[in-house]
């Protein structure tokens, strides 16, 4: 249940988000709220999993092992402190239509948070694939929130880096169904795939190429996430 | 469901057949100067994607990847290029040469190392392939995704360089065609829907970039160098 919650909540807050209301800390003070919830939910699913059982939701849809748990735990704390960051940070950059612009970020704050949580959660590994790219769809715009040429080189570069990169990674995944399953039903479990558990145990040097190709993507977006409030 | 060895033999010739033309149009995308001709490569090369999809699906007689093929064609060689002409049709028909970082000769030269690349990595990969076609489309699918990733780095100019991540979406689903054909349809409608917000996103992006730099030479965007 808490994964359910867990990838509702920033949707029902980005909703919110975009409530016109005359002060301007109402969206951000409904997303710090949300992402505490998150947090709440992530820690508590991370309890239930370190116990060595996955935490199921909805049975092929919605599930997480103990590793996908320390994952989302990291992406909800992160996700908390900068949606206390983001609350001076916004309203300092907003410029002009400020109120406005503050509800937009808020918006794509929150939607990008729903990308990145996904990505632990999800069964599937294309879906865990869509939502690793719905990240850079969804923080391009973020990266470009201030406006200034220098935001707008870096969210261009940073899109067509990612955009790349996500595309070597579904290539990657394609060569993991290849080698896990050759009738290719895609139904593994990705964080167990990572860490070696995988329902069909690896049987080619084939599977090596994706796993690194999801450290690295990781990677890449924990280095990225600081990049959201500088 | 093809009976006789010589339908068999024909399809898998067909098939053969259309990775050939793919290959060509991937160096196509390189070798082309014009940001139009860029675009119109492109949908070619989405076609004969579709095409190939259409021949394994009734070489194997799946469904699924009868509808791939069909999702190819609505979406990349006909919804993909009427976003781009409508939100940046005055970019694309603009009659200037696309700056490169190597001339076209020389880029040829690596594409083709490129593909000699593919090659090389694709045969100990086969070893697990369930079937004929993966032997002729997993190379060229990689290829395509190769090549692909160096028009990206090579072109200067914001449309050839979405137009080049699109062609690497198209080699890797070409090899996907052959390597994981049943893969299950919703993953098949998001892959497009995802290309389409791809299209979306860059577009606007694109426009943003034109809007504050004045113009859509990407190379030109240097603030944010290290020295």
């Amino acid at each position: 249940m808490e994964l359910i919650y867990i990838i509702v909540i920033p949707v029902v807050a980005a909703a919110l988000s975009l409530f016109p209301t005359k002060g301007r800390s109402f969206a951000p003070l409904t997303t710090i709220l949300g992402t505490v919830a998150v947090f709440i939910a992530s820690f508590h699913t991370a309890l239930k999993a370190s116990t060595g059982t996955d935490v199921v939701a909805i049975k092929g849809w919605l599930a997480c092992d103990a590793f996908g748990s320390l994952l989302l735990l990291l992406v909800s704390f992160v996700g908390l402190t900068a949606a206390i960051f983001s609350w001076g940070y916004s309203g300092k950059i907003a410029g002009p239509n400020g109120p406005e612009r503050v509800r937009r970020y808020y918006r794509r704050y929150n939607l990008f948070l729903v990308s990145m949580l996904a990505v632990p959660v999800l069964s599937h590994v294309t879906l865990v694939w869509i939502a690793v790219e719905l990240t850079t769809l969804l923080s391009v715009f973020l990266v470009s929130f201030p406006n200034t040429p220098e935001a707008i080189e870096a969210a261009w570069k940073y899109a067509v880096l990612t955009c790349m990169g996500a595309t070597l990674a579904l290539f990657g995944i394609l060569i993991l169904l290849l080698g896990n399953d050759p009738l290719g039903r895609g139904t593994i479990h990705l964080v167990g795939a990572l860490s070696g558990r995988a329902k069909n145990a690896p049987r080619s040097p084939a599977d090596r190429i994706p796993v690194r190709s999801y450290r690295i993507r990781y990677q890449g977006r924990a280095g990225s996430s600081p990049h959201l409030a500088p | 469901m093809p009976g006789t060895d010589s339908t068999i033999l024909l399809l898998t010739e067909l098939n053969a057949l259309a990775a050939g033309f793919f290959l060509l149009t991937a160096f196509g995308l390189i070798a082309t100067r014009q940001i139009l001709a860029c675009l119109k490569i492109f949908v070619i090369q989405a076609a004969l994607l579709a095409a190939s999809a259409f021949v394994l699906g009734y070489q194997n007689a799946s469904g699924s990847l009868l509808l791939v093929g069909g999702i190819t064609l609505a979406v990349k060689a006909v919804l993909i290029p009427w976003l781009l002409l409508g939100s940046l049709g005055n970019e694309l028909r603009s009659r200037r040469e696309i700056s490169q970082v190597f001339n076209i000769p020389a880029s040829l030269l690596i594409s083709l190392v490129l593909v000699v690349f593919a090659y090389f990595v694709s045969v100990p990969l086969l070893g697990t392939a369930p079937g004929g076609a993966a032997a002729v489309n997993l190379p060229i699918g990689l290829a395509g995704l190769l090549l692909g990733a160096y028009a990206m780095t090579v072109r200067r100019e914001a449309v050839p360089q979405v137009i080049a991540i699109l062609s690497m979406e198209n080699g890797a689903f070409f090899a996907g065609i052959a390597i994981a054909p049943d893969l299950p349809l919703i993953a098949e409608l998001a892959v497009a829907f995802d290309v389409l917000i791809i299209t979306r996103v860059m577009g606007v992006l694109i426009m943003k970039v034109h809007e504050h730099i004045g113009t859509t030479a990407v190379g030109e965007m240097a603030a944010l160098k290290e020295e």
